[in-house]
Formats: C-alpha cells, structure tokens, sequence
C-alpha cells in the first residue's frame, strides 16, 4: 500500500515539474520551435533532395526514406541532450530553480525525473515536426509505423535526457558542455547511420556505434516508417537498451547531484 | 578618427582572456570539424566515389576550413558579444576610457576572425597528415582568405548581437543563418545539386564564395580572375556589416 502511494507521489512532484517546464516553454514558444524543428527540417530537405539526387538508394531504400528517420532521431536527441544540458544548467545555477523547488516538498530524484521526462518531450515534438514534413516529402513508406516509432523517440528522449543531466552534473560553467557536444552527441549524429549504413565503416568505429544509443534508435525508427520488415523482438531490444541507458544515467546524475547539493 | 592602436588594445584584451580557455576552444573548434571530415569524408565518401569530379574526402576538407571559421567566429560574436555588453557590462566599461565604439567593434572581430584562423591552420595540419590535402602549398594560400571571412562573419554577427535582448534571441540563426549555410553553400554537398532558385539563393551567402576561393586553392587549382571577385564581394560585404553594426549599436546605446 505504502509502495503503492509513494509511486503516486513521487509521479504527482514529477509532474508538477514537468508542467513547470512546460508553462516556462510557453513563453517562447516561437523561436524555440523555428530553431529545434527547423533545423532538422533544413537537413532533411539539404540531404533527401540535394545529396539524395545523387545517391538513389541506400542499403535497398530511396535515400528520402533512409534520411527520414535518420532526421527524426537527430532532432529528437538533439532537443533532449540541449534540455538538461544547457538548459538544466541554467535552471540549477543561474537561477536557482532547484534550490527554490527543494524548499517545496518535491525531493530532487523528482525535479531530476521531472526534467528528463520535459526533455523527452521536446524531442518528441521536434520528431513529429519533421515526421509531418518528411511524409510530404515522400520519406514515410509505412503510415502505421508512426506510433511505434514515436513510442521508441520517447524512451530515446529519456535517455538523452538523463544522460545530458549526468554532464549537468558535473559541469562548473557553460564550457564544460562544449565537451558533451563534441564527444557525446557528435559521436551519436555522425556514426550511427543516420545519414549512411554505419558497414563502411572498418570495424572498431562499428563497435563504438554498436554502444551508442542513437544506433538503435535510428534502426528502431527506420524499421517502422520505412519499407523494412518490423521484427517486434528486435524493437523491444531497442526500446529496453534505451530505457537502460536512461536507467543507469539517470542513476549516475542522481547520485552526483545528491553529492554535489546536499554534502 | 578611428584609432588603430585602441582596436588593437581591444583585440590584445580578448586575447588575454582567450589565454585562459584555450584548449577549450581548441577542442571544440578544431576537434568537431575533424570528425566531420573523417565521419562523412571517408563513411559517406564511399557511398559515391566523388563530388564535383573530385573525390569526396578533398571535396569536403575546405568545407571543414571554412565552417570552422563559420561556428567559431559567430558563436562569440553574438552568445559572446552579447554577454560581453549587456551582462558583463564590459564595453560600458571600455567606453569611459578613451576607446570608442568603432574600436570595439573592430577589435572583437578583428581577434573574432585572427582565433578561427588558428583553428582553420590546426585544421588543415591534421587534414594534410591525413592525406585529404591534394596540394599544401596551394591550401596555405587560403588563410589570408578564411580571415576574410572571418571579419565578414564577425560583422553580420555584431549586427544581429544589436539587437538581441537575450540568449534565446539567437535561436533563429541555427537553422536560418548557420544550417543554411552549412548546407546549402556547398560545404558538404555540391551546389550544383539543388535546384537552380536554391542556387542563386545561395550567391548572398558569404561562404560560397569563401568555397570558391579556398576549394580550387586546395585542389592545386588559382585562378586569379575568379579569386579577385569573390573576395571583392567579400571586402564588400565586410565593409558593409561592420558599418551596419557600428550603426546600429550607435542607435542602441546613444539614442
């Protein structure tokens, strides 16, 4: 019973912050959706007509169908990683949210569950941007895909989040989070195949792909909106080693956070 | 009278303070294009032998060079400039001694574009070593020219830094100013693979025609005729900014 209420709890703090966060995006609305839809919108439209006029096809799908969720994974992980980086970051020490939320009952595991699942919502908005566009584009070969693969952004916008929150964690100053962009969400944009089959890869830049999430993330999606046959059991792999990622990171920031705060 | 020597104290300043965050930038600057350019160079470079008849790995290394200088110059001349004005006070600070507005201006983006070409000269070391610099001697050539476009790219970032009130005034420019360029200004991609109206688009755009330069150059290839005009518009368009930006910051604090 009391496990039972905890867990309600525990939800109700989390989703006080999330619509906290939520009220505060309100605000600027406008420029933020210019900058975190369109931006993946102008890859897609660069890489699918432009650099897709010369390549056809890649691995049996026109190149439109293989950059389609290729530019919903990038914009999906670029959202969530920007939220509770740069963002957090802004939130936790310019402003002094958290010490403010912590003089409400809300405990900081909940402000932290709070800012991944806003995180994971941003990422999920910015995905169906580019999912509308692209399908006018050409680049949805399998309509009824679409609430799989916006299920799969979701996890995957856990798991950014909270790994942004890890890098949050740790950072003294904005610089700090040059290095999450250059070794975390670079690696994750550039060799996972989200513009070409990671197999041109030789072999020890393949097994840095095969860790990361955003490789099945990009597969996941790839499976479900394009022409590719849909194997569940693969997509329940994906879906769990996203979530695990967001479970250990998760874990990992809490435990930096609690020290960093309260010690 | 603009005073070269006050410019130059200005520059000297943000060159004290570059000392203490060095290798950051260098990380940043110089270690992303780098991925890029093994990334999509060699990964993406096997999908199609070559681009604009040349393989892709040479195709894309003047376009590492020139988003390099793209990122570093704009990223402190409006995230930068802005919190250097308007949070830090600084050039209020500067304006009581004897430095003028002008001289700001010119001394930020003067180490603004002095810095990139720093991180454009690691660029194409490494590149080089790599074996994606058909001719060194040629590619040296383009420096004097990533400069350029440096203090191009400072202005136009000074003009819009005017009139930003905060941080999140500078989301526009990822996708509008940044990806556009990036994009379709023939650093990754061709130009000549877009529809004709993108292409004419793309001719105001600064780095298209930095491309034209530094891409022959690094091929082995100088044509003076074609040098000589884009980097006359590129003169152009620097004069142009930097008068813009004087302006404009002029209308904003004196008025």
């Amino acid at each position: 019973m009391s496990i039972v209420s905890n867990i309600k709890a525990v939800f109700k703090s989390m989703s006080t912050l999330w619509w906290r966060n939520a009220l505060v995006y309100r605000s600027m609305v406008r420029s933020s959706l210019v900058a975190n839809i369109l931006n993946p919108l102008i890859f897609l439209y660069a890489f699918g007509f432009g650099l897709g006029a010369y390549v056809n096809e890649m691995n049996g799908l026109a190149y439109m169908a293989w950059i389609l969720p290729g530019m919903m994974s990038y914009g999906a992980m670029f959202n969530s990683s920007f939220e509770t980086t740069i963002g957090a970051f802004t939130r936790f020490r310019t402003l002094r949210t958290y010490d403010a939320v912590l003089a409400t009952p809300v405990k900081l595991a909940e402000i932290l569950l709070g800012e991944a699942s806003f995180a994971a919502t941003k990422g999920l908005l910015s995905a169906c941007g580019v999912l509308l566009v692209g399908s006018f584009f050409g680049g949805l070969e399998s309509p009824t895909g679409i609430f799989g693969a916006l299920f799969l952004v979701l996890c995957a916008g856990l798991c950014f989040g909270a790994v942004g929150l890890v890098f949050t964690a740790y950072a003294k100053g904005y610089d700090f989070f040059n290095y999450f962009f250059t070794l975390w969400v670079t690696p994750n944009f550039l060799f996972t195949g989200v513009f070409f089959s990671m197999d041109r890869y030789p072999e020890w830049v393949q097994a840095i792909g095969a860790v990361l999430p955003m490789t099945y993330l990009v597969e996941g999606v790839r499976m479900l909106t394009s022409s590719y046959p849909v194997d569940g059991l693969a997509l329940m792999a994906y879906g769990g080693y996203l979530l695990l990622w967001a479970g250990l990171a998760y874990f990992v920031a809490y435990r930096r956070f609690v020290k960093r705060m309260f010690d | 009278m603009l005073s070269l020597t006050n410019a130059f104290a200005v520059a000297f300043r943000q060159y004290l303070v570059w000392r203490a965050y060095w290798l950051n930038f260098i990380f940043v600057f110089v270690a992303d294009p780098l991925v890029f350019l093994y990334a999509l160079g060699f990964g993406l470079g096997m999908a199609f032998e070559t681009m604009g008849g040349v393989p892709y790995l040479h195709f894309i290394m003047p376009g590492m060079l020139a988003s390099t200088v793209m990122y570093s110059v704009t990223v402190d001349t409006t995230y930068g400039t802005l919190a250097r004005f308007n949070e830090m006070g600084l050039w209020h600070a500067m304006l009581a001694t004897p430095v003028r507005l002008e001289e700001i201006l010119l001394g930020e983006a003067l180490w603004s574009a002095t810095r990139s070409t720093v991180a454009a000269v690691l660029v194409l070391l490494v590149s080089w070593a790599l074996g994606a610099v058909p001719s060194f001697g040629f590619a040296l050539m383009t420096l004097p020219f990533l400069w350029i476009f440096g203090l191009v790219l400072a202005g136009i970032g000074q003009a819009i830094s005017s009139q930003a009130t905060h941080m999140q005034s500078f989301d526009f420019i990822w996708p509008l100013y940044l990806s556009a360029m990036l994009l379709f200004g023939g650093i990754f991609i061709d130009r000549a693979l877009f529809p004709e109206w993108v292409q004419w688009l793309t001719f105001i755009f600064p780095v298209t025609h930095t491309i034209e330069i530094i891409r022959p150059l690094t091929l082995g290839d100088f044509m003076p005729a074609d040098v000589l005009l884009h980097a006359a518009y590129l003169l152009l368009l620097w004069f142009g900014s930097y008068k813009l930006a004087i302006c404009l910051f002029k209308r904003r604090f004196f008025k």
